[in-house]
């Protein structure tokens, strides 16, 4: 049986595993860009019988700075790539039970590609929903 | 037990308890209907029947498993064999409230990969039932 904080561990670990990107489990007060932050969404329980398995939503927000707006949107396209060493698609999925403590995880889609306002600063910044199945 | 929302099936084979696997169970229990029709005025014109020959099917929707003990492993070797099944509404004591069906099933289908991309890897089959269904009430 995985906690939810163990879960979020396990996704900033691997998300950890981009060169340059920081992370944080949970969401922070303030950012420092680039960053990738964790978010939770949602828990459907009773996908089997005997609380055999969970399926947790989460969507990971990745935000990077705008003093270059074109460079910004490069390191940004690289995040969102299904392909490199700055793929976050490949980061989260390099290790899909999360350090043992899930079933699976997947990375299902990108949305939200544009400015994000986090305190007074505007940043850049995409979503990635994020599939993990634990008991 | 009153009206439930069903979370806690318990079922196992062969004394393996394999609810975890498991997302939808389905025990179908009918009877022949032998028709007793016969010419004349008694049944105004309208057929009727009896009961004949009982049977059973049991229907698994698993989710897939290839681990050391999972799923896979342990239905894979059990094909074309009779397995015994126990099915209960809970996990709780069998009682008069929460009976216990049990049986033997022939293992004669298998699907281990029926999955769409993206989508959680899971199977469903269908078993026929071989000889009694017995319902159990610890008693």
């Amino acid at each position: 049986m995985a906690s939810i904080t163990e879960l979020r561990a396990g996704l900033a670990a691997n998300l950890a595993t981009i060169t340059g990107l920081r992370t944080s489990a949970e969401i922070p007060d303030n950012v420092n860009p680039p960053i990738a932050v964790v978010g939770f969404d949602r828990v459907q329980y009773h996908q089997a019988y005997n609380n055999g398995m969970a399926s947790y939503e989460f969507t990971v927000q990745v935000i990077v700075g705008r003093v270059d707006e074109r460079n910004a949107q490069r390191y940004l396209d690289a995040y969102c790539s299904s392909t490199g060493a700055s793929s976050v698609l490949l980061a989260i999925e390099s290790d899909k039970t999360l350090g043992g403590k899930a079933f699976d995880c997947v990375v299902s889609e990108m949305s939200s590609y544009g400015s994000a306002i986090i305190g007074e600063n505007t940043y850049l910044a995409a979503d990635f929903q994020v599939q993990v199945l634990a008991s | 037990m009153a009206k439930f929302v069903a979370t806690d099936i318990t079922t196992s084979l062969n004394g393996s308890d394999i609810s975890e696997s498991l997302a939808q169970v389905e025990l179908s229990i009918t009877s022949d209907e032998v028709e007793t029709t016969s010419f004349g005025t008694a049944n105004a014109g309208w057929r009727t029947y009896t009961g004949g020959l009982k049977q059973a099917t049991v229907t698994l929707q698993f989710h897939q498993d290839f681990g050391a003990s999972g799923i896979d492993s342990t239905l894979f070797p059990l094909l074309n064999t009779n397995g015994t099944f126990v099915i209960v509404p809970t996990s709780g004591a069998v009682s008069a409230t929460n009976p216990s069906y049990t049986f033997e099933a022939l293992i004669s289908q298998y699907n281990p990969i029926a999955s769409s991309v993206g989508d959680l890897a899971s199977f469903s089959v269908t078993f026929p039932v071989v000889g009694e269904v017995t319902r159990g009430t610890g008693a």
